[in-house]
């Protein structure tokens, strides 16, 4: 299925009633980012840009769906997943997030995995948290306007990236 | 590469118990699941696909030192009686014995390691150890996992761990389980009681034998249900625990069982004794109830201790796949009673021998 605003595969689906009218779209992840999608405040901003006819006036309701309904890598559909409780293949996990984590706490102790990690990604899952942890702390100087400590983080995550290169 | 006869010819390292901490605690399982990244799960991948990922994994396997000179052959090459023989071995799975290409078994010559390729999951690990030995068997199973780890890429989530083809096994992908014997807390009708605090615990508990309730020979399998949010230690520890003081308490009603009901006792183990070295046709539910309680009888000291090793084994052989894998053909339900009594007077001789001869044939 194709973005509503590009080209791009849609992955972010929406229904949304309106003037009691059901209506659906779809976007790519990166249109949806910038169009304010995500996040509840951009819903209204979404109404302009995809449906003109609706004023910003008008009290819409807009139900976020989350989930592909089906695996791009392996063709298994939600459908299937509903009826019989398995995957398709691993990347089903990416694919069907929010029902699979809906359905976590009434099979296990907790939502996260705790126990052993296999060797070498273990070191590259402690890389990815230590760069978004300095992701993070760059954006917040940045926010800050606080450029000092931002060009010091820079400074650090290209410490890290060189790091990572020579391991 | 070892036949399946040659496989059968010796008995699995953990069933030659002749440590005495088995008295309670049979056999201790861990097995890991694990998925390869790149490719669907054996439930929804097609025939050339299994086929594929097959033959990447057994090429690994093959490899791996405990592995070396021991069993490994496609699922397709096996007949259904062989497959049955597995699973009442406990190195494949039901599961598993209803796959044909593209699933493969392989199985070390201790029969201490078991590696299922494309049952649920690619790979299965499977680790068996007797008696109460969780940790052991774990340490069994992750060094082949660690082995593996460097050769293939697994499909793993920074958040949910392992990635299984059904969620109950996601995070550490492990299932660890005990089999417990458990005719004390049978006969002094503690069992439901002590079953729902093992449910309450968060842990799986169900009859070896027999369905539903109901369990055959007093046998019962615990093992943990969760797999996720908690580290492969903790959820041994917690098991381990557990089925420790499950152990505890069947010893204390067996001795109060001993102390309060003697004669009952005396008549459970010595009409059991009677039954089995006589029988000329025997069931399989009736021989498990009485190897039960001859079991006891050894462990109480009534019967020799050598018997808690012979009826372990003979749980195993006297099932339906193994009595026909030993006669060597096909038998009817009738003929395999007859079978049945025979295999277990012979077994049952060395440390049991019947006062008299009754088929007329010796005098
Ligand atoms: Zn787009
Ligand atoms: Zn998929």
């Amino acid at each position: 299925m194709k973005c509503d605003s590009c080209d791009e595969k849609a992955t972010v689906f929406y229904t949304q009633i309106a003037d009691g009218k059901l209506k659906k779209f779809v976007l790519c992840e990166s249109c949806a980012n910038e169009k304010g999608i995500t996040s509840p405040d951009g819903l209204l901003m979404a109404e302009e840009i995809l449906n003109p006819s609706v004023t910003a006036g008008v009290e819409a309701e807009i139900f976020p769906v989350d989930s592909a309904s089906e695996c791009a890598s392996c063709g298994f559909t939600l459908n299937d997943y509903q009826k019989v409780g398995r995957l398709g293949c691993p990347d089903c996990y990416s694919t069907f997030t929010r029902e699979i984590e809906q359905r976590l706490p009434s099979l296990h102790k907790g939502a996260e995995h705790t126990g052993y990690v296999p060797e070498g990604l273990a070191e590259r899952l402690a890389f990815s948290d230590e760069m978004s942890a300095l992701q993070e702390r760059l954006q917040a100087a940045v926010d800050e306007e606080n450029y000092e400590e931002a060009a010091k983080v820079r400074d650090e995550i290209d410490q890290l990236k060189s790091q990572e290169i020579e391991a | 590469m070892m036949r399946f006869t040659t496989l059968l010819k010796h008995p699995a390292d953990w069933m030659t118990g002749d440590d005495g901490g088995a008295s309670v605690v049979l056999t201790s399982r861990v097995r890991l699941a694990r998925n390869l990244a790149n490719a669907p799960f054996p439930g929804w991948a097609r025939k050339a696909q299994r086929r594929e990922v097959m033959q990447e994994l057994r090429d690994h396997l093959n490899e791996l030192p405990p592995m070396k000179d021991g069993f490994s052959h496609e699922l397709s090459d096996l007949t259904s009686l062989q497959k049955q023989v597995l699973v009442e071995r406990h190195l494949i799975s039901r599961e598993q014995a209803a796959r044909n290409e593209g699933s493969a078994s392989v199985v070390n010559r201790k029969q201490s390691l078991s590696l299922m390729v494309n049952e649920e999951d690619h790979l299965r690990i499977q680790a068996i150890r007797p008696s109460l030995q969780l940790k052991e068997a774990y340490e069994l199973a992750q060094k082949v996992d660690q082995t593996l780890e460097d050769k293939v890429t697994y499909a793993f989530h920074g958040k949910w761990g392992y990635l299984t083809a059904c969620p109950t096994n996601l995070g550490t992908g492990m299932r660890a389980s005990s089999m417990l014997h458990l005719p004390g807390l049978v006969l002094s009708d503690q069992i439901g009681q002590v079953l729902k605090g093992i449910g309450k615990m968060g842990l799986a508990v169900r009859g070896l034998y027999g369905e539903g309730t109901e369990s055959l020979g007093n046998l019962y399998q615990i093992s943990n249900q969760s797999t996720l949010g908690e580290s492969e230690e903790a959820i041994l520890e917690r098991l381990t625990k557990v089925i420790g003081d499950v152990a505890r308490y069947e010893t204390q009603a067996r001795a109060k069982l001993l102390k309060e009901d003697e004669v009952m006792v005396q008549d459970r183990i010595g009409r059991a004794a009677g039954t089995l070295t006589y029988a000329r046709i025997i069931s399989s539910k009736e021989a498990l109830n009485h190897l039960s309680m001859l079991r006891l009888g050894a462990d109480l000291g009534i019967m020799p201790g050598s018997l808690i090793g012979i009826c372990d084994r003979l749980f195993m052989e006297t099932q339906p796949a193994h009595l026909q894998w030993d006669a060597g053909k096909k038998l009817s339900p009738d003929t395999r009673d007859i079978m049945r009594a025979e295999m277990i007077r012979d077994q049952l001789h060395s440390a049991l021998p019947p006062a008299i001869d009754i088929s007329g044939k010796e005098n």
